[in-house]
């Protein structure tokens, strides 16, 4: 895979799956 | 305010709900094939549309939902008030208008699953011809098998029949012992599944440049007007924002629910699994295509020919394709299946805000879906037109959404309707300008859309002639969008009477 793709795959999955992530460990936190 | 005893167990089940929503056919069929054909200056710009304008708007929706405890049409009209009731009809009558064509969907991921189911069996105990013949291209085998489910099937119908009143059965046992236990099953397995064809298609010989084409963020194209439209309708239509299904789960929410966390984390999840779907089809597609320029032939014919055609040829060819294919219909089925369920209970909710029982409102709405589902299992024709009328018509129940909310006002909305109970709030001044935003845009949108000229003829034939029968036509839009406002505006003060001042 070329450079740019890696670094656009890095920037997308981050924001949408890190994105994800962080607000369902939000979400768990506060239902405690 | 009527008294609403069913709700969601907890903040589970609405976001279970909500990412069953928003998770369809539109994930695996359309997001792949756009993402595909811009790349990540595409997803980008997608990601970028979901917070300013798919996550203002359903935070929206969740609250006005959450408040008045009532359908779309009483949600709606109560914030509006009785001169606006009008709106909350128009939104139901268009989510209405995407069920009865959405009906016709599930049946079809329902025939193709068996399909697939049959192969696999096929090829594991018997001498796997059926494999062969669906993936050799000269047998056009697949081509001949969507022609007949398309057009004139009475199998099709079948289908649709059957999964409607699945559908109806879940919804008929309420929404924690239906809804909310389904979508526990329905959700993880999804993603699981979705995780498994993505894992396999990456490391298929080839597929990494499916994940090249995916992922390369090419500036240049920030610069292509097409592609900030693109993105902005896609992540409205695959989110379900201005659909009037988060008000109805919204309506079954507990009164101490947090609107803005809930939807955040809905709206992020759906493009998890949209991100996931492309990543298990665009490598998939690559890797087994002869070349790169026929992979990105297969991706420009469609959203029905890539997946009900394409992929499964594809898969036919490769070892243990089979599997993979069951897998993948498998994974359709379900988003088909949990999407058709808000959309249904949006018209239950509405009837039983008309103090229609639960079961006779179930039986009324599946019996609808069934009956005006018809023309479009009967002709593809009618299936891509109603699409398109209701499809573009979503986007002007986010405006009407959007304008009900600035009406209000949106600071005073923000903080009556959305911060109480919020664990995470934010800015009222981000959600007041993308209130604004989304008025604008959308009524450009819709605009942009129609003049896009998907028909020869948009408003009148050769002959000078009204050409409502041609489906992609603005006159067909509009004299079927005209015909949902009349109905909305000439029985306003009979909705208003029956279903928000009761």
């Amino acid at each position: 895979m070329s450079q740019e793709a890696i670094i656009g795959m890095i920037i997308c999955l981050t924001i949408t799956v890190g994105g994800f992530l962080f607000f369902l460990r939000m979400a768990i936190k506060a239902d405690k | 305010m009527a008294v609403q005893k069913e709700e969601f167990s907890n903040r589970w089940g609405i976001i279970l709900a909500a990412l069953g929503m928003a998770i369809g056919a539109g994930n695996l069929w359309r997001f792949p094939r756009i993402a595909g054909e811009y790349g990540g200056t595409f997803i980008i710009l997608w990601m970028f549309f979901l917070v300013v304008w798919s996550i203002p708007l359903l935070m929206a929706e969740l609250a006005i939902g959450k408040y008045y405890k009532k359908g779309t049409i009483g949600s709606l009209g109560s914030l509006g008030g009785k001169k606006y009731t009008w709106v909350g009809v128009f939104v139901t009558l268009v989510t209405i208008g995407i069920a009865f064509y959405y009906s016709v969907v599930t049946g079809w991921s329902l025939r193709y699953f068996m399909l697939n189911t049959q192969n696999l069996a096929e090829y594991i105990f018997g001498s796997g011809a059926m494999n062969d013949k669906i993936g050799d291209p000269d047998l056009n085998f697949l081509d001949n098998f969507w022609a007949g489910l398309s057009n004139s099937s009475w199998e099709a119908v079948l289908c649709y029949i059957i999964t409607i009143s699945l559908a109806i059965w879940v919804l008929g046992k309420g929404i924690k012992n239906g809804l909310e236990k389904v979508n526990k099953i329905l959700i993880p397995t999804l993603f699981i599944l979705l995780m498994v064809v993505s894992a396999f298609a990456i490391q298929m010989p080839g597929g990494y440049q499916g994940l090249e084409y995916l992922f390369t963020i090419d500036v240049e194209l920030f610069k292509d007007p097409k592609i900030w439209i693109e993105a902005i309708t896609d992540s409205a239509w695959s989110t379900g924002a201005g659909w009037g299904l988060m008000i109805t789960i919204g309506a079954f929410s507990r009164a101490k629910e947090d609107v803005t966390l809930n939807t955040f984390l809905g709206a992020f999840g759906n493009n998890t699994a949209a991100l996931l779907a492309a990543m298990a089809i665009l490598p998939a597609v690559f890797a087994m295509s002869a070349s790169a320029d026929e992979a990105i032939e297969f991706l420009h014919g469609g959203n029905t020919a890539l997946v009900f055609t394409v992929l499964p040829q594809l898969f036919a060819q490769m070892p243990g394709g089979p599997f993979l294919s069951w897998i993948f219909f498998g994974a359709f089925a379900m988003a088909a299946f949990s999407s058709i369920l808000p959309m249904l209970q949006l018209i239950i909710k509405n009837l039983t805000d008309y103090e229609i029982s639960k079961k006779k409102a179930a039986f009324i709405a599946g019996a609808a879906c069934i009956v005006a589902g018809f023309p479009s299992a009967w002709s593809l024709a009618v299936f891509e037109n109603q699409d398109w009328v209701w499809g573009v018509g979503l986007l002007v129940s986010g405006i009407f959404i959007a304008f009900l909310v600035l009406k209000y006002g949106p600071l005073k909305f923000k903080k009556d309707f959305i911060d109480e109970n919020s664990d995470f709030i934010v800015s009222k001044y981000y959600f007041a300008t993308m209130m604004g935003f989304i008025f604008f845009a959308g009524i450009f949108l819709t605009y942009w859309w129609m003049d896009q000229g998907y028909s020869e003829y948009p408003w009148f034939d050769a002959d000078g002639n009204w050409n409502v029968f041609d489906r992609f036509s603005n006159a067909s839009i509009i004299t079927q969008w005209g015909l949902a406002l009349l109905i909305a505006v000439t029985l306003n003060g009979w909705f208003y009477k029956k279903f928000v001042k009761r």
